[in-house]
């Protein structure tokens, strides 16, 4: 089987939103999407989307797949709340213009990215990061695996995994087994639906909408067996890019340079040099491979500023904006 | 359009969905239900369902549409962003940028994709419940939302007849005719301008107005679009972000810093709270807000005391070795020296004659250079030369004013107003003035303080001791490319062009607020004045120092501009203007806090439906076009500007001619106000007639070909954009290789700044600036009263530009969905606050409720909210700006004074980060 993947490099992210809005308006703006988003961007640490998804269940144990977890609810997502525009600035309706849902005002107690910019940490030592999240196309998906109906397939020609919208019966075993919780029920239709990894886009010779339209230029792409690609040499050659939760045993596709952070200060208001975002932290979410990446990275950025050469710093940088989407070489465009 | 008419994905509107779900409702429909669930017996499946496959990729196609545009989104964005556009039965469906611009060179990263989350939405927004679509007519009380639905024929009339009522009397001054920030490209800005421009009427100087001017940069280098291309961060050593966020508010071209970052170059962020680019920085540096200008006089004073500057730049490029009498501190000119000797003259001591030499390049100078032809300026000493009358008389530089005033900011002395331990400001002078190539990105957000202006020289002095400038870097603030001159389209005849600081101060009454909020006592602690002292030098500004204010409008046109939500004390503000207007037009494509306080509403195009190409922008050296798609129709009965504009004047020609009035005398600037005619003279540019915006397009296109080459509508229909030539560049050549420094010409070629003094110039001996001390840069207290304990201020939002797209639901759904303040959680315990909870914010300016956001990056002492909520956002419509006092800052108020005279770069600001307020939970 070959396998596309993405490597995400959480040093270069602005937290912007540009790949959520752009997998929105391919994806997730109609049709019992509405409240989805197949991409999004938390802010770590924090309760990320949706909310304490991290806490809920799923992926597998003792070589089990779990789907005891709950199935988060609306509000965990975060409701698609409308506005009373037209109503207040219009038609004389009164009052300012507030979230409404299903015709009434709703107070919003929650969001996809309801916690943004807050992080954790004291004043001045305060830290937070971003974390963009869609599915991981795991090689061991968990999803596939609690399927009662054999509705999710992971494709041999390039390992997205899809749910077969012949075959879902909307049972959502498969929400309960994802513990990214990047499975979302559809309600409009019964189904399950997720991150397709843009596979329309390209059969037509174009990156994912949420990597290619990545100001940040952040996100490499392309297939694993491919030894010039980036994420080949990313996650396998220079080892800098490290699986979500790898404890959750799915063996996820979708890969991090993890964050560096400014230093903190002492009692004194000096310079220390302990970075803000606690290495433990970053271990819990990143695995035993944190520590190596983490030195690898800073050596190569040391090595580079002294005026050598790096060819990984020089990836990260990515010079050439379609150098990032390895598949499109083999699509000879 | 409704769901209805749409076909394909679109076509399941929330009523069908709701239905779908059947009684239980959203919320249960997500539980799964408690039935043992049907399995497969048809064993794996390892392809997926023809079906599944032709429903994704049918949804792909339909999101590329029928036909395809091209558009950009800066509304006054300093982005500049190439997106392609797809139209579906008449409707925007998507956008997707071009990311086509090339590499400029192999070393330097290339520009793609650039854009935004606003970009990628715009295609939501544009459809939204705000949009305007019809002309509409006010029929409830102001701002309550009722209107009616008239024609263009009407709504024109009404208009025309006010117009030629109010000209007919010679009433110039109170018909004000404004584009605001909301367009500032070119051919679209054209119309509104032109229209007021052939009227006589009143605007703005814009920059000013929203409080946007770098008086500072102004004082140092003459002009104020001073920078460099976003290029120019990835080669940067050492980068110094200070109170500017660019990570969320330079999003498409903020990629530069961090690769430069990788690449090896130090980033230092300095601001009050913990910001996203605080987050990605080598360094952050905590500042107490609004005390900027210690920090800056901190570096000074170990670059001076620990010889870090650079002699030979500072002799050269600098006022530093200009001479200064000890009398009275005024700078030794000609006219001193010599009985009717030029004013504009100045000296410096030449160590190798020992004596004073006219230092050339000056504005009273006869020989435009830099050079120093054999001699060598002194930069310390105390020096005696005779003048005119022949007495002796004692001078010495402006070096040793520095050094002695610096003297007073030792880094141990201004850590108690900065709270910046001194070890941080040594290392970082230290690195800063080591390094091959520093740059200062100057945030907008600092001259938004009272003291902003100095904290600015006090940054362009940290520049010009350590000699970066030219490639070696300098201040990044405002670079503008340069794509033609549009002067014969927007500026046929004079209009009455005002101040904008002053305009809106006088317009909106704001001394109320002023006097009501700042306290006598310490204004004079921290000034040297009191409140009437410096309302005196207010009106002086106007009466003697030549900043023009016309009158109160009667009749107000606005043209995209947000005047009702941006102004400082917003009620009071908004109360007093509208007081005075008999007629209120507002031109804009959606329902903002301003449209609906309006008499009559005209609707205009969005950026995808308009033509145009923009340029202005100076971080990215491309044009990107405004091309609609073919098959697009505009919604309702919106129009262009220029359109609007032209069925404007052609109704005043109509109504001027039915009441026999012709052509009415201004003599104010000896022209004739030609109602008769003013449809002809409106549509008619040179030879060329204009009918619409594609017209127009052409138009911009061909005064532009200096600067965009062979561009034309049709190779822009194949590309979006087009990369700009040498030309374009301002300040120096925009090399087609190489990343943008400005003052090149100034730094190689030795060509004079745009100044007095000719050079890059730290001393003002303007009347104002002696009376305060800052004739050299030098460091104040911020003057916010301390009776309430929390300052405020609200910097940009990555989720609109202004107000622009912050009503928009994709965009709030991905924030708190309501305005929220941003509150440390100590500060938030101690009164009783947790997070989600609604917040009153008040001081005796007014109040607001927002909902609270718990927030460790931020300070105790600090609460702010993002800038530019719309007003409709809030209970009573009580805005973010409802709590800012108005307050103008003497240093804004120096005219008449070479290069500090009134004009597009030398204007006030609107100072909104001043005031001080306390909270409460509701």
């Amino acid at each position: 089987m070959r396998q596309l993947a993405m490597v995400i490099d959480l040093n270069k992210c602005l937290g912007c939103q540009t790949c959520t809005a752009a997998c929105k308006t391919q994806w997730t703006n109609r049709n019992g999407r509405e409240y989805m988003y197949w991409n999004n961007v938390e802010t770590r640490p924090g309760r990320g989307y949706p909310a304490d998804w991290e806490r809920r269940g799923g992926g597998f144990r003792d070589g089990e797949v779990r789907t005891d977890g709950a199935v988060p609810s609306l509000e965990d997502y975060g409701v698609p709340w409308d506005y009373n525009l037209k109503d207040v600035l219009f038609r004389g309706g009164g009052g300012h213009v507030t979230p409404h849902y299903r015709g009434k005002e709703a107070r919003p107690a929650g969001g996809p990215n309801w916690d943004e910019d807050e992080g954790g940490g004291i004043f001045p030592n305060s830290y937070h990061f971003y974390l963009p999240r869609i599915c991981n196309h795991c090689s061991r998906p968990a999803c596939l695996a609690a399927c009662p109906r054999k509705a999710i397939v992971k494709r041999e020609e390039d390992g997205i995994v899809l749910v077969d919208r012949k075959k879902c019966r909307g049972y959502r075993y498969c929400v309960r087994a994802c513990p990214y919780k990047k499975v979302y029920f559809n309600p409009s239709v019964n189904q399950s639906e997720k991150c397709i990894f843009c596979f329309p886009r390209l059969e037509n010779g174009r990156p994912q909408a949420c990597a290619v339209q990545c100001v940040g230029r952040i996100r490499h792409t392309g297939y694993m067996d491919d030894e010039e690609s980036h994420v080949y040499r990313l996650v396998r050659q220079w080892k800098v890019a490290l699986p979500l939760r790898p404890d959750f045993g799915t063996q996820p596709n979708v890969f991090y340079i993890p964050p560096l952070s400014p230093p903190k200060f002492d009692e004194e208001g000096r310079v220390t040099g302990e970075p803000r975002i606690p290495v433990e932290y970053l271990r819990r979410l990143f695995g035993p491979g944190l520590d190596d990446a983490m030195n690898t990275l800073v050596a190569e950025m040391q090595k580079r500023a002294a005026g050598g050469k790096s060819e990984l710093i020089d990836m990260l940088i990515a010079y050439v904006h379609k150098d990032m989407f390895a598949f499109m070489r083999d699509k000879g465009s | 359009m409704s769901d209805k008419k749409q076909n394909g994905f679109w076509r399941m509107d929330r009523r069908t969905f709701l239905k779908n779900m059947g009684a239980a409702g959203i919320a249960a429909a997500f539980v799964p239900g408690c039935f043992r669930p049907e399995e497969d017996k048809t064993g794996p499946v390892e392809q997926v369902s023809n079906e599944t496959l032709s429903l994704y990729r049918s949804e792909f196609s339909f999101t590329r549409g029928d036909s395809s545009g091209y558009s950009l989104h800066c509304v006054n964005c300093k982005g500049n962003c190439a997106w392609q556009t797809f139209e579906k039965s008449g409707r925007i469906v998507r956008e997707e940028q071009v990311a086509g611009y090339p590499q400029i060179s192999p070393g330097i990263p290339d520009a793609n994709p650039r854009g935004c989350n606003k970009g990628a939405l715009h295609s939501q927004s544009l459809y939204d419940g705000d949009r305007l679509l019809y002309p509409m007519k006010r029929t409830g009380a102001r701002g309550e939302g009722k209107w009616k639905r008239i024609s263009w024929d009407e709504a024109t009339r009404e208009i025309a007849e006010k117009i030629v009522d109010m000209l007919s009397r010679g009433e110039f001054d109170n018909l004000m005719v404004y584009a605001g920030t909301g367009i500032l490209s070119p051919a679209r800005r054209a119309a509104a301008l032109r229209l007021g421009s052939l009227l006589g009427a009143t605007r703005f100087n814009v920059a000013s107005a929203v409080g946007d001017m770098f008086p500072g940069a102004t004082i140092t280098y003459g002009i104020s679009t001073v920078g460099c291309s976003s290029e120019a961060w990835y080669e940067a050593d050492y980068l110094l972000i200070w109170g500017m966020n660019p990570t969320v508010t330079r999003i498409p071209d903020a990629h530069y810093i961090w690769e430069g970052k990788y690449r090896g170059s130090r980033v230092v962020t300095l601001s009050p709270d913990y910001n996203p680019t605080a987050r990605q920085s080598s360094l952050w540096i905590p500042i107490k807000p609004g005390a900027d200008s210690f920090f800056g006089m901190s570096v000074i004073n170990v670059i001076i005391r620990e010889g870090l500057y650079d002699a030979e730049f500072v002799r050269e490029q600098t006022d530093l070795p200009f001479l200064v009498k000890l009398s009275d501190g005024k700078l030794l000119r000609k006219s001193d020296m010599l009985r009717g000797g030029d004013e504009q003259i100045f000296y410096f001591f030449d160590e190798k004659t020992s004596r004073p030499v006219e230092a050339r390049g000056s504005m009273g100078s006869k020989e435009p250079t830099l050079r120093l032809g054999g001699t060598r300026p002194a930069l310390e000493g105390v020096f005696r030369v005779r003048n005119s009358v022949g007495e002796e008389i004692e001078v010495t530089t402006v070096f040793e004013m520095i050094k002695k005033e610096s003297a007073k900011f030792p880094p141990e002395h201004t850590r108690k107003y900065t709270g910046i331990h001194p070890d941080i400001v040594y290392s970082e002078a230290r690195r800063f003035a080591a390094a091959r190539t520093a740059i200062i990105m100057l945030g907008y957000r600092i001259h938004k303080y009272f003291w902003g202006t100095l904290t600015c020289r006090t940054a362009t002095l940290m520049l010009a001791l350590t000699g970066h400038a030219g490639r070696r870097g300098g201040l990044d603030i405002d670079n503008e490319w340069e794509l033609g001159n549009f002067s014969a389209l927007s500026s046929p005849k004079p209009a009455r062009f005002g101040s904008g600081f002053l305009g809106e101060w006088m317009d909106g009454r704001m001394w109320r607020s002023f006097l009501s909020h700042y306290d006598d006592r310490e204004l004079k602690d921290r000034t040297g004045l009191d409140k009437k002292e410096l309302m005196a030098l207010i009106d002086a500004g106007m009466k003697k120092e030549g900043f023009p204010y016309f009158d109160r409008p009667r009749l107000l046109i606005l043209f995209h501009d947000n005047k009702f939500e941006r102004n400082n004390a917003q009620k009071q503000t908004q109360k007093a203007v509208l007081d005075s207007v008999e007629l209120y037009v507002n031109v804009n494509y959606r329902m903002d806090s301003s449209a609906v306080l309006a008499d009559i509403v005209l609707p205009s195009l969005t950026n995808y439906e308009a033509w145009e190409l923009r340029a202005d922008p100076g971080y990215a050296r491309f044009a990107n076009a405004m091309i609609p798609p073919d098959g697009l129709k505009p919604p309702g009965e919106a129009k262009s500007e220029w359109e609007i504009a032209l069925l404007l004047t052609e109704k005043i020609q109509e109504v001027a001619k039915k009441r026999g009035v012709s052509k009415v005398p201004d003599p104010e600037y000896n022209v004739t106000r030609d109602l008769d005619t003013i449809h002809e003279d409106f549509i008619t540019v040179g030879d060329k007639i204009i009918n619409n915006g594609k017209d127009l397009l052409e138009w911009v296109l061909e005064a532009s070909k200096a600067n965009t080459g062979d561009a034309d509508i049709d190779s822009l229909r194949e590309s979006g954009f087009v990369q700009l030539k040498t030309s374009a560049g301002q300040t120096s050549p925009l090399y087609p290789d190489k990343p943008f420094y400005p003052f090149e010409p100034q730094v190689y070629l030795k060509r004079p700044y745009f100044t007095l003094s000719g050079r890059q110039q730290f001393y003002v001996d303007h009347a104002i600036y002696l009376r305060l001390g800052c004739a050299v840069p030098t460091a104040r207290r911020p003057v916010r009263p301390g009776r309430y304990p929390l300052a405020y201020y609200n910097p940009h939002t990555r989720y609109g530009i202004h107000t622009t797209w912050r009503a928009g639901k994709y965009h709030l759904r991905l924030q708190r969905g309501v305005p929220c303040a941003y509150i440390n959680p100590e500060t938030a315990r101690k009164r009783g606050i947790r997070d989600g909870d609604n917040i009153r914010i008040f001081n005796d300016v007014g109040e607001m409720y927002l909902m609270a956001k718990l927030h460790p990056g931020t300070p105790q002492d600090v609460v702010w909210t993002e800038h530019a909520w719309e007003n409709f956002q809030f209970r009573d419509s009580k805005g973010f700006n409802n709590v800012v006092a108005g307050i103008i800052t003497p240093l804004e108020l120096a005219g008449n004074y070479g290069h500090m005279s009134f004009n597009p770069f030398w204007d006030g600001n609107q100072i909104m980060s001043e005031a001080s307020v306390d909270i409460e939970r509701v």
